[in-house]
């Protein structure tokens, strides 16, 4: 056991700190959160097909692990829900906490099998060092799988975005247009010769007017996979298959309902304007995946500062000469926000966090990482990352994790 | 006040270039100030935001304002903008008169501010856009537009109701006078003129009609091309560029950016752009509109080509602006080089000098000039219409007598004559490649894929086969750049073909697919291949199949992307299934109500 307890707490020191060994040499590898984002759309509501475009095309932000499952959009024609039931009812209904759990492991929809795959990769285990555990069924494997529960699979969030267009109808009077990509068609009758002209271009009909002041409103639902030890040891006992197996898969079908998604709460953005700054005018729906990606990203960065569990980990990137950290104004960062300094340490083969020390901030030199900040030119924009001073507590190191505490 | 860390003081040393440092400190009271390295006031404490000095000013905010002071305190731009942007090259965008109302800014205009406090562009524009790579940006005042420079001239005063986009050559139309449909958003009256970097008006804004030229490219349409005969179609679709420059409508449909590399403009009082002036693009003008031509065309030689209300062609004389001919042409080409492909009655073409004066016979069609060399096209054995090859001066270097003649190619000229010999001449006409040819196609990169008495393979351009003629049917493709070709056994409709590799003229499986694309077509490492265009897989250079033949043709790309990032993956009954479902639109077409059918889910 001692020697197994050594092995596990030298592979999360190893995978931990920036000092990596092996093929762990990325100090921004750590261990996220996995995020599944669904987007509710009211599709008789103006622009309702452009958000839905643009939403399709916003990747999950590198700070958490994309966990979207094959539906990314389900559709309303509710004016206006009614407290969070509905969206909550097709959560159930659709046992979105059972996919969610089988992505975990790969798990193949045609025959039950599963795999560790994606735990090992995201939990950043030495993968032969893993399955040899697993196969064992020792203890330290018990433990591992333990600590990939707690820290990874049970740090699972679904969120369900309802974005609809501010309809802001000062700003979309004024129609006077800056350039559209389209190119006009040629006209046939211009050709000096019998044989026919074939360069037809496509024309779009975008309204940059109607794009400038674009603004949207998202209410955000978020919700957690529950996955506790009841949970995760029915299913590695029940619904678990290394190779095919119909009745495990038909098994698993017939009781996907225990594999729960538990409301944590919900916020709600502004609905503030987003400046056209760095829209390039050959491309005015950028317009509207900006507003729709800042909403969001402020809507994450408020769920983080309201539900502590929700709160993400990222890793002091160097302290020498000064501390910086790879978030920035995307992640909600302020001259009056706080960061604890964790040290991930073992205990009982599972990891836990330690506070190390607590820093701030220094506030003209925080990232500005926002979408499209670079276009816009906004300060702090090619930062790279923000500057930040210890507050208080002992020696930081990279690869250290940093969580905001206010 | 606040002591502040050694580290702090470091990293603001390196930050800051002023001779002292002035640090924003927050006193008791929740106001900022500055204080020096020591923490001694030197700035009072009256501000509720302080921004870092940098090159000896910092941004300052009281209440909803903001400004930027100096190290001694001194307001250099005043304490009354709504906003104030990171300087570029030191000129600060600024905002103004706008009110917050719920944490949103509304009604504010925008102007430039230097460093040194001096206005460069007055807060009363709705919105400025961004600089583009041309060093330009539009400004907008209530409903009109304009331009300016980096330098925060005004190029284009805000007068138009709307502009285009500057293209990359620094060309962009405006509109003056146009009203807008808000039902259609469309505009629709006006004058249209366009306009340089330096706002010099090009085309003159006068004009209901605007638009340019750009070299025709000789590519005639598909649907054209299928109804013609398969030697016809080809030739065609190996014809190279023609100087005929062809209009192009900026429409009032849609706001329009110009392409790059226009060669000229047209304007016109009309809305069919019927009678148009021609405009260089450094604004002189070639021809004034309100002539007597449906459409002139962009002058090539000294010669613009016209055509009048009787779709009837002409030259005009741009030095005496006389008509070069009595009787106009039922078509024509515009001059290249001197000489111009024209037709007089509609029925047969000939080469036409810049005196008028034909220089050829007369064929049933000519072909743009490659080389030196025009194919034409004859009638003179009846209905059967065969191809010779002419030079500059008419004269026949390729009698009109063979079944199809291709532009010359890596100086070799494929063709067939009408007792059905085929081989290759050179410029001249001479046989180069002849002997046992069955039939031929060009050269490109010293390889031409040609037919023998045993089959089909590859000729270098001595005539010597790289790749033996012994194939039923081959695949066109670029065979130098791949390397490999697609050969079959079979023919026609049962044609299933495997793939070979060029260098060793050996196959490299004998897997036989019916549906293939060559490599380099979608990625130049595998290629497409199937029973059907919906059955479609990807296999390597190797011969493997990594992908299973399952899929449509942006499924089978988007499975080879999947594979590409996960290198080491074998492919699996499931990933077939995830990129079938991952294509399906009816994924996201579900209720919120509803429990979406099982086929709908990944996992």
């Amino acid at each position: 056991m001692n020697k197994f307890r050594y092995l596990l707490l030298a592979l999360i020191a190893a995978v931990t700190f920036s000092s990596f060994a092996g093929s762990n040499d990325d100090p921004t590898r750590y261990r996220r959160i996995s995020i599944c984002n669904i987007l509710v759309k009211h599709d008789n509501e103006k622009f309702a097909d452009e958000i839905e475009k643009q939403f399709l095309k916003i990747p999950v932000s590198e700070q958490y692990n994309d966990h979207n499952l094959s539906v990314r959009v389900v559709n309303t024609d509710l004016k206006k829900m009614k407290d969070d039931d509905e969206i909550t009812a097709f959560v159930k209904r659709n046992h979105l906490g059972s996919r969610l759990a089988g992505k975990w492991f790969n798990r193949n929809l045609l025959d039950g099998t599963c795999n560790m795959d994606l735990v090992k990769s995201r939990g950043l285990y030495d993968a032969s060092s893993f399955d040899y555990e697993m196969a064992q069924r020792s203890a330290r494997g018990k433990a591992l799988l333990e600590d990939a529960g707690e820290d990874l699979i049970g740090n699972t969030y679904l969120l369900m975005h309802e974005i609809t267009y501010v309809d802001k109808a000062k700003r979309s009077k004024t129609w006077g247009m800056i350039g559209a990509i389209a190119l006009g068609a040629l006209t046939a009758a211009g050709g000096g010769s019998s044989q026919q002209i074939s360069n037809v271009m496509n024309s779009t009909n975008n309204l940059i007017s109607s794009y400038k002041g674009f603004a949207v409103k998202v209410h955000t639902r978020l919700y957690r996979l529950k996955w506790d030890d009841e949970t995760s040891n029915r299913f590695y006992n029940e619904f678990y298959a290394a190779t095919p197996n119909p009745e495990i898969a038909k098994k698993f079908e017939e009781n996907r309902d225990k594999f729960k998604l538990e409301y944590v709460g919900d916020v709600i953005s502004k609905g503030g304007r987003t400046s056209f700054l760095g829209i390039r005018e050959e491309e005015p729906e950028l317009m509207i995946r900006k507003a729709c990606q800042r909403a969001l990203d402020e809507n994450v960065s408020e769920l983080q500062k309201k539900y502590d569990q929700f709160r993400i980990k990222s890793p002091v990137v160097s302290v020498s000469p000064t501390i910086t950290v790879n978030i920035g104004l995307k992640e909600g960062v302020s001259p009056e926000s706080k960061y604890e300094v964790l040290e991930a340490q073992e205990k009982d083969g599972k990891t836990v966090y330690k506070r190390i020390a607590v820093i701030k901030p220094v506030p003209n030199l925080i990232w500005d990482n926002r979408f499209m900040a670079q276009e816009e030119l906004a300060y702090g924009a090619n930062f790279g990352a923000t500057t930040f001073t210890k507050v208080s507590g002992g020696e930081i190191i990279p690869g250290y994790l940093v969580r905001q505490i206010e | 006040m606040k002591v502040l860390s050694i580290l702090s003081l470091s990293l603001l040393i390196s930050v800051s270039a002023v001779a002292q440092t002035l640090i924003p400190d927050k006193n008791e009271k929740g106001k900022w100030g500055y204080v020096n390295d020591k923490g001694d006031k030197i700035i009072d404490y009256k501000y509720d935001e302080a921004g870092y000095f940098d090159d000896g000013v910092a941004t300052v905010k009281k209440g909803d304002n903001y400004g930027i002071i100096n190290s001694d305190g001194k307001e250099v731009i005043a304490v009354k903008y709504n906003l104030i942007e990171p300087p570029n090259k030191n000129i600060y965008r600024v905002a103004a008169d706008g009110k917050v109302k719920d944490g949103v800014l509304m009604d504010e205009k925008y102007g430039f501010i230097s460093k040194d406090g001096k206005i460069l562009l007055k807060p009363e524009f709705e919105e400025i856009g961004t600089f583009n790579d041309n060093g330009v940006a539009y400004i907008k005042k209530g409903n009109l537009y304009g331009y300016i420079n980096r330098d925060i001239d005004i190029i284009i005063p805000c007068k138009y109701n709307a502009v285009g986009s500057y293209n990359a050559d620094g060309f962009v139309w405006v509109a003056e006078g146009a009203k807008y449909e808000k039902n259609s958003s469309k505009f629709s009256g006006g004058k249209l003129g366009i306009f340089d970097l330096q706002g010099k008006a090009i085309v003159p804004l006068k004009y209901k009609a605007v638009g340019y030229y750009t070299p025709y490219k000789f590519n005639p349409s598909s649907k054209y091309l299928e109804s013609l005969h398969y030697n016809h179609r080809t030739i065609l679709k190996e014809a190279p560029d023609n100087a005929l420059f062809a209009p192009h409508h900026i429409t009032q449909e849609n706001l329009s950016v110009m392409p790059a590399g226009v060669k000229g403009f047209y304007g016109s009082a009309n809305n069919g752009a019927t009678k148009n002036a021609v405009y260089t693009t450094s604004g002189e003008m070639l021809v004034k509109d309100g002539n007597n031509f449906s459409f002139v065309f962009y002058p090539t030689d000294g010669f613009a080509l016209v055509k009048d209300n009787k779709s009837k062609f002409n030259f005009m004389n741009l030095n005496t602006g006389k008509l070069l001919l009595k009787k106009p042409l039922s078509d024509a080409w515009a001059f290249n080089n001197g000489l111009a492909i024209v037709s007089r009655d509609g029925n047969k073409y000939e080469i036409m000098n810049t005196d008028g004066e034909p220089v050829s016979p007369l064929y049933k069609n000519i072909f743009p000039e490659t080389d030196g060399r025009f194919i034409v096209k004859s009638d003179a054995s009846g209905s059967e219409l065969l191809y010779g090859l002419i030079d500059r001066q008419g004269r026949e270097i390729i009698p009109a007598n063979h079944i199809y003649i291709y532009p010359p190619a890596d100086g070799r000229i494929a063709c067939m004559t009408h007792d059905k010999e085929a081989g290759y001449k050179d410029l001249d006409g001479n046989w180069v490649i002849k002997g046992d040819l069955k039939n031929v196609y060009s050269f490109k990169g010293g390889l031409a894929l040609a037919k023998k008495s045993n089959g089909w393979g590859l000729l270098d351009n001595t005539g010597n086969e790289v790749v033996s003629c012994k194939w039923k049917t081959c695949k066109l493709g670029d065979f130098a750049k791949e390397g490999y070709i697609w050969v079959s056994e079979e023919e026609g409709d049962d044609a299933q073909f495997m793939l070979l590799r060029i260098s060793d003229d050996k196959l490299v499986s004998t897997d036989k697919y019916k549906w293939v694309r060559t490599f380099g077509s979608d990625f130049d490492e595998v290629a497409i291949v199937g029973s059907n265009a919906n059955n479609v897989g990807i296999i390597t250079k190797e011969g493997k199949l990594i992908v299973p033949a399952e899929f449509s043709v942006d499924q089978a790309r988007e499975a080879y992307n999947f594979l590409k990032e996960n290198p080491g993956k074998e492919w699996g009954e499931f990933d077939t299934y995830r990129v079938k479902l991952y294509s399906n639109p009816k994924r996201n077409k579900g209720k919120l109500s509803s429990k979406l059918e099982s086929s709908l889910w990944d996992y």
